[in-house]
């Protein structure tokens, strides 16, 4: 293979690569998490988000265009890891599965807080 | 006028909602976790009773589209307590008491005085029920339903949606045209495609009230005890049976967030416009998955009125469509 070809081979190597790159930030897609309690981290993939918290009440109600969510943040399509940390409760973990262009709604259920500091069961030793 | 009232309505729901919402302040404790047992004093060894469930709970929700507008789930979490008494006994009363369970995990159903028991575990298991949720459109008055592409579905239902639209009113004065909302026929079914877990056969077994005598069962499906502790050989992992979900359902302890109608279709198809009236019902706005479900319409209503708009001459979306696709009926 020639320098020239190469060089080509390279620049459009990362001109590919820029352009999925391009293409998959476009592929955001919002999460809403609702029945988030003041005091309450949340945390996508690892990376904390803000919660929203005080002002006026932040109750779902099947709102199609809703922006006062107490957790709204974009991900892109896939599985996303969300971790919530409550305060006297075990933290929990779940995973979420994106698989199209529309917002993903997600309410957690008040919890009983005496069942919430309940461990889950640990692994076989 | 419907159109301009939902948002208001949404809006006086959510500050009517906001003070209803039940919540809770910590009890401060911290979060435990479970031990394997302390070592048994001599002469006497370790037992378990059977497991046994003390509650179910939903604690999470969630809903969205998989593909546009065609096909959707809803997945309900529940935290389903467990519970299992352990206790020291003396060796020479074990042969006696103890049993074997199918899986080959020793264990004692009830424990007699001698027995020194410890306060029972408790441990929580996550379950999550997937609902699939799928939605077939067709033109009021027609037999043929739509056939969206499986890549780009939108583009099929908007094409297909302004088809129905100029072919149904193009024969009438623009004043009175049928609305993309009654003319959009839609079935929607839902139904519980998975349960995930990962005990399946032990929570099958505690929850079923159909067991009866319940044989009872000492070891989780991983042949291990509550907390841990191995007591007979890993199996393969099974799948968890649907039927699970139903299950849990009955032994909720608050209303659960399944079985409930509105606004679904069964196997009759209805206008877009009567299930979109059915969300501002009380009972809708009342539910939760009733307001999940409605979640779904309300995305599929403002796509309709996109369409129609791309197929009303009179807007500019109308306008800038390609002749052809659009415009006028």
């Amino acid at each position: 293979m020639t320098r020239e070809a190469l060089v080509l081979s390279a620049f459009l190597g990362a001109v590919g690569g820029f352009g999925a790159l391009s293409s998959a930030a476009q592929t955001k897609v919002p999460i809403e998490i609702w029945g988030v309690e003041s005091g309450d981290e949340v945390s996508i993939d690892g990376a904390p988000v803000t919660v929203r918290s005080g002002g006026s009440p932040r109750v779902f109600a099947g709102d199609p265009d809703a922006t006062n969510a107490p957790v709204l943040h974009e991900v892109s399509v896939g599985k996303h890891e969300i971790t919530v940390r409550r305060a006297s409760c075990a933290p929990r973990t779940f995973v979420v599965s994106l698989e199209s262009g529309s917002k993903r709604a997600i309410v957690l259920e008040p919890e009983d807080p005496e069942r919430c500091a309940l461990p889950f069961a640990p692994a076989r030793r | 006028m419907r159109r301009d009232m939902r948002y208001l309505v949404a809006a006086a729901f959510a500050l009517i909602m906001g003070g209803c919402g039940p919540r809770h302040t910590g009890s401060g404790a911290t979060p435990k976790t479970i031990g394997p047992p302390a070592p048994a004093p001599p002469g006497s060894t370790t037992m378990w009773g059977p497991l046994r469930v003390e509650a179910v709970a939903p604690v999470r929700s969630e809903i969205g589209w998989t593909r546009d507008f065609v096909r959707a789930n809803r997945v309900v979490a529940y935290d389903v307590v467990i519970a299992q008494d352990r206790a020291n006994c003396p060796d020479d009363l074990v042969a006696s008491i103890a049993k074997t369970d199918e899986r080959g995990c020793r264990g004692v159903d009830v424990f007699p005085e001698r027995c020194k028991i410890e306060p029972a575990i408790r441990a929580r298991v996550e379950v999550e029920v997937v609902h699939m949720i799928e939605l077939t459109h067709k033109c009021a008055g027609e037999a043929t339903t739509y056939t969206p592409k499986e890549d780009d579905p939108r583009t099929s239902l908007s094409n297909a949606g302004r088809a129905c639209f100029k072919a149904k009113n193009k024969l009438k004065a623009e004043s009175t045209w049928t609305s993309l909302y009654e003319l959009t026929e839609l079935r929607m079914i839902e139904r519980v495609d998975a349960v995930r877990t990962t005990l399946p056969t032990m929570l099958a077994r505690v929850l079923d009230p159909k067991l009866d005598p319940k044989p009872k069962l000492y070891c989780r499906d991983d042949g291990a005890y509550l907390d841990g502790t191995a007591g007979a050989p890993v199996v393969a992992p099974s799948t968890p049976p649907v039927a699970l979900a139903e299950l849990l359902v009955t032994r909720a302890a608050r209303p659960p967030l399944e079985g409930d109608a509105t606004p679904l279709t069964g196997d009759a198809f209805k206008s877009e416009h009567a299930l979109w009236e059915s969300c501002n019902g009380q009972s809708a706005k009342s539910s939760l998955v009733a307001s999940e479900r409605c979640l779904l319409l309300r995305q599929l209503d403002r796509f309709l009125r996109d369409v129609e708009d791309l197929a009303r001459p009179d807007t500019p979306k109308g306008i800038a469509a390609p002749i052809g696709s659009g415009g006028a009926p």
